[in-house]
Parts: C-alpha cells; structure tokens; sequence
C-alpha cells in the first residue's frame, strides 16, 4: 500500500530541523547555518514492513512560538516533529507549553519531541537538565554524526500508518 | 498603453497564474515565472502540490502560503501562493507572485541576526559550563581534601604519641621520615586547597599591621635546622630606613616567603641563600616593599623561566619537585596588586623578585597577640568530644590524657550532642564537622540559639578538615577551630585561646 503524509519539523530557528531533513533525505551535513526564510518542502519514501508511505516533509522557518507559525503551513499536517537544541536552553525553557499548544490545537497530529546537536553536550550532563526542565523527549538526535535521524522519520511513519 | 507597459514591466513579470482542472491536470498557464506544460499533473511538479491535492474537493476555499521555496523545471523562486480550491463557476487556479529577491534580502538579514543570537547563547553557554566545572572542581578538591586529612590527622597525630614513648635511634630516625612525608603531603593539600580558592575569587587578603623584623626573625628560626643540615649561608638583609611596620595580610606574606625560600633551599646544595628587603616610598602612606631571593642553586634555562612568569593556575612547572608553591605565589602577589619576576639560568642560580604596595603602620601596632595564658593543668574543664570516628575520638583523648583535670565524653553525632548537653553541664566542644545525622555546623547552630544560656554559652571549637568554611562556622557561633591534620600544641593553643577570650570578656 503507497500513502502519501505531510509531516512538519517545528521549533526555533538553529535548532537543526534542516540538518536533520537534510541527513534523512540526502545522508549529508554542513556546519554552515544557512537560515531558512519561508518553507521548503522535500519527500522521501519510506518502507515500513509491507507498505510504502511517501512522506512530504515540510521544513518551515524556526518560530520561537507555536502561535507565530503561520496556519496554512500546518494544513493538512499528519505529524509533527519539535526540534531543539539540547546546547541552547533557550530553544528547550518553553517545551512544555509549546507541547501544550500542540496537542491542544491539534489533537490528532502525531508529534515527536527531539533533542538534537546532542553530539555538543555530555549526554548524562543533558539528561539531568532535562530532568530538572522536566522536558518531555522522544529523542535525541545528531543531525552531525546521523545518529537516530533515520529512526526518528521512521518511527513517526510507523505512527502515522496506525 | 502606458498602464499596460507598466503592469506588462512590474507586475506580469512578478506574477504566474495557473488553472487546473478538478483532477488536478493544469488547464491554462501563463509561464511568465516558469516553464508548465498544459495536461501535466500539477503534482508532478514539486512535492509541495503533492500536499494541496486533499484540498481541491473543499470547494470555494482560498489559502495563501507565503513564502514557499519552489524549483519546478529548473527555475528556483521563493513565492507567495494563492491556491484557490474551484467553484462551480471557476476552475481551481493558483497564483504565484514572485519575492524571491524580497525572500533573498530578508535572508541576510535574519541570517546576521540569528547568527549573532546563537553566538551569544553558546558564549553563555560556555560561561555557565565553566562556573559548573569551577564548582565541581572546588567542590571536590573540598571533599578530597576532607578525606585525605582526616586520616593524615590520625596518623600525624599518632606519629606524635609514639614518639613519645622509648625508641632506640633507628626508630626515631623512620619516625622522622614518616613525619616528614605526613607533612608534605598536609602542605600539597593546603595548596590545592589554596588554589582552588584563589581561583574561585574566595581568598581574602586580610589586612593587618606586622612587623618586618619580627617576619624575618619568624623565618629565620624556620629555616634554621635546614641551615644546618645543608651548610649554606642565609642572608637576610633589611635595609635601614624601611617602615618597620607594614599593614598587609602578614600570614600571606609569610607563605609568599616560605614558598620561595622552600624552593631556593631545595635546588641549592651549596653556596647561599640570600634575601633583601627594601621599600620604595610611594607616598606619606604607602611604600612598595621589596624583597628578592637569590640562590647559587642548579638554576633552570630560559624556556622554563619563561613559563613560570606566564605560568597559570594549577600550572605545575616541570621543575620536579616544585610542587604548586610558585602558582600560589604568583596568584597571592597578583591578589596584593604586586609584582614577580625570575630571573635564571643554569648552575648560575636563581633570583625572584617581589614586588607588593602596602600601606604604612604610622606607628598603630595591633595589639599584641595574647600572651596570658591558662595552663591546662590548672583548670578543671567538662569538654564532650562529639565526632563520628572511633580513631580521632582515641587522638584527642590521647592528646588530652597528661591533663587529669580534663573530664571528657564523647558524643558520636549532633543529634547526640544536643541530648548530652541538656543533662550535663560542658565548659568547651570539640566538635567535628562531618558527623551522620546532625552534621557538627547545624549542632553547633541549635546550640548556640539554645534559650538556656548554660547551653548555648557553650564555647565550641570545630575539628575540621575544610577550614575554607571558617567564615560559616564563625556565623553558626563557633568560637575557634582546628583545622585537620592537627598536633596535640594546635589543639591546646586552640583551647588556651578561647579560654583567654572567655577570661577577658569577663574581665579577669
């Protein structure tokens, strides 16, 4: 079976969301930052057991606040990821009403939580702030060394064929 | 015509309209943007139609997507996107406007802007990490420290006991030894404990009025036995006219002194040490006080010179055996706003030169350390012991035990300490700090806001292997301290002060 699922990466500016696109279509990286004005939009198909599920992935520009995204970006939207930066507690201090937000305004939409660059920091270091921030993580990724970028846009396929 | 010129130039060259039909097919095309062919699938042009497809059957229904990064046969733009889902009437059309250089313009502005917001989060970022690290580090060298000096008081302080008793010569000679290895390894703790507060910000020069001459005869009896023992000369040379009191922190003075000479006396084995002192007047109030070191010791090259001026915290310099006297120094003279210089070579010897502003005395001498005393042996005294460990409780009663005057008991924790104190009357505690249950610092603090003043009078001396804390006890009511390793004359004189104190608030 071939379906088609728009899925959105969401989260602050520099938090990686290209990066990490960039390493699940093309399975390369840059440590340049080259911000991304507006929205750019890749696909990439997936095998997940015995059905094919095309995913548009959506790459929108890094909000600080949910509310600020503009709707018709979201529209249509089957899963979202949220990025931040594990090395930037900026992009982290409001996860949970960012969360809030989401599951609030869009009930139905699978969302992951994904700490990315956690190839920066000490892993432990960041698990106790997470603890302390009470952050809720499905993940964490390096968009830099790939680590678990595929099974994160794959995981979120599995969600969405549910 | 002009008008049509005009929106031919500014306008149909911004804008690409497309018509498709309801299965999605393009109907009608303008390609003043890009190149479309009629029939194709709209889909097949980029994946982002892919994703209005589901939008098409809502019929009536505008939607705007603004800037939407597009390359559809070649051409790459940055477009605003009107898509308009179809009416009876109408076909679904969408409309492209162009702003891919609006789109260009604001990326270099946004660019420069995110890019100087994440340097200065990752500059924040590094800061935080380090005061963490600093604090790790403090925080251990604290806790090492504790652990290293408690047993080193045991074993310091049972070296003393033993030697004591009868001891044939070889005997008192590995005695010797053992106290000497004891000792070192208590100084090299004290200098990490040092460094690790000057580079937390936490040393405090504490001013206070000495007497040159009574510094260099201190130093003098120091280094008498060393004298001996290598055959060299020492030379200490004050000149005539320097102010015969200073005001300066005189015991960060004297380890300025110790450190260096500790290092001139280890690398000369013949020959002399020498020491000159001088002042420079700064003006009626200040002086700069000189002093340099010079030995006929084995020297170092260059190289080596040039990094002990330059050298940093917990930099050891690879002169084996130079410990962390040099970094302490330097960062004491840094902290008294002074001055240091070495000057080196090999076999030609060594010279340090010091340099640090003090302030005149102007004749104010502090008062005279005290010199009444209480001998022990005459004063009947209740002292409760409150300390967790079995092997410093036999130390102190040990140190204690040629006093049959002194009644002691012991208390194992805080908890313990408060029972105690309720029943009994105590005229000094000796209280550790790092005791289970009640730590001795929360103990000292109930007892001290004790409401009956036959408890909470209670002198207490605390027996600590962190006397960085000091200025916590003080605040906790702790009236003197002994800081771990300590002999039996550092417990005494401990107990002998507060006693001389406690007599001259009552004015005996």
């Amino acid at each position: 079976m071939l379906s088609l699922k728009k899925i959105v990466l969401v989260g602050h500016f520099g938090v990686g969301k290209s990066s990490l696109i960039r390493r699940f279509v093309k399975n390369s990286f840059s440590d340049d930052y080259l911000v991304t004005v507006g929205v750019h939009i890749v696909k990439k198909t997936v095998q997940i057991n015995n059905d094919e599920i095309t995913l548009i992935i959506w790459d929108i520009e890094g909000k600080e606040d949910m509310q600020k995204l503009r709707p018709s970006f979201l529209l249509g939207t089957s899963g979202f990821i949220y990025v931040f930066d594990a090395t930037r507690e900026s992009t982290y201090i409001n996860l949970s009403d960012e969360i809030n937000y989401i599951e609030t305004h869009y009930p139905k939409i699978n969302l992951l939580t994904v700490a990315n660059k956690i190839d920066l920091i000490e892993k432990n270091t960041f698990i106790k702030i997470a603890e302390n921030n009470k952050l809720k993580i499905d993940y964490f990724s390096s968009a830099k060394t790939g680590e678990n970028v595929e099974l994160i846009f794959n995981d979120l396929a599995k969600n969405l064929i549910k | 015509m002009i008008t049509e010129f005009l929106k031919e130039k500014y306008i149909n060259s911004k804008c690409q309209i497309i018509v498709i039909g309801h299965d999605g097919r393009i109907t009608e095309t303008d390609n003043y943007l890009f190149e479309t062919n009629k029939g194709t699938q709209i889909s097949n042009l980029h994946p982002f139609f892919e994703t209005i497809n589901h939008l098409l059957p809502d019929k009536n229904k505008e939607h705007v997507f603004h800037c939407v990064n597009l390359e559809i046969n070649g051409v790459k733009g940055n477009y605003n996107i009107v898509f308009f889902s179809g009416s009876d009437a109408l076909n679904p059309y969408l409309i492209f406007y162009d702003f891919t250089e609006n789109c260009d313009y604001l990326q270099t502005i946004v660019q420069r802007r995110n890019d100087s917001i994440i340097a200065l989060e990752t500059q924040l970022l590094k800061e935080k990490q380090h005061i963490s690290e600093k604090k790790f580090k403090n925080k251990f060298l604290a806790n090492i420290s504790h652990d290293l000096k408690t047993p080193l008081g045991a074993v310091l302080g049972f070296l003393e006991i033993l030697d004591k008793t009868p001891l044939n010569n070889e005997q008192k000679d590995l005695i010797n030894t053992i106290r000497k290895s004891g000792n070192h390894i208590k100084s090299l703790i004290d200098d990490l404990l040092d460094l690790s507060k000057i580079e937390a910000g936490e040393l405090k020069i504490n001013y206070n009025t000495f007497s040159v001459y009574d510094l260099i005869n201190h130093i003098q009896k120091i280094y008498t036995p060393i004298l001996a023992s290598k055959n060299l000369l020492f030379n200490p040379v004050i000149q005539q006219n320097i102010p015969p009191f200073l005001v300066c922190d005189k015991t960060r003075i004297l380890q300025i002194f110790i450190n260096l000479l500790d290092n001139a006396f280890k690398f000369t084995n013949e020959g002399s040490v020498s020491l000159n002192i001088t002042s420079k007047t700064i003006n009626e109030n200040s002086v700069e006080f000189n002093f340099s070191i010079t030995d006929t010791g084995i020297g170092f090259p260059d190289a080596k010179q040039n990094s002990i001026n330059s050298f940093t915290k917990f930099h050891q310099t690879d002169i084996e055996g130079s410990g962390l006297g040099l970094s302490i120094v330097t960062k004491l003279v840094e902290n008294m706003n002074g001055k240091m210089q070495i000057l080196s070579g090999v076999k030609q010897g060594t010279c340090v030169q010091v340099s640090i502003p003090m302030q005149t005395a102007n004749g104010i001498v502090e008062n005279p350390s005290i010199n009444q005393k209480i001998p022990l042996t005459e004063t009947c005294l209740q002292i409760l012991i409150a300390d967790d460990n079995e092997v410093n409780i036999t130390l102190i009663k040990k140190m204690l035990k040629e006093y049959p005057n002194l009644t002691i008991e012991t208390a194992k924790n805080g908890v313990e300490v408060l029972e105690i104190v309720k029943q009994k009357y105590f005229d000094l505690i000796l209280m550790d700090i790092e005791m289970p249950e009640m730590n001795g610092f929360e103990a000292s603090r109930k007892i001290k806001t004790h409401p009956n003043p036959t408890i909470s009078n209670i002198p207490i001396i605390a027996i600590t292997a962190n006397a960085a804390e000091i200025e916590k006890y003080t605040l906790a009511g702790i009236s003197g301290y002994v800081s771990k390793p300590f002999l039996k004359q550092d417990l005494l004189i401990a107990i002998e002060k507060i006693f001389v104190e406690n007599l001259r608030k009552m004015n005996i």
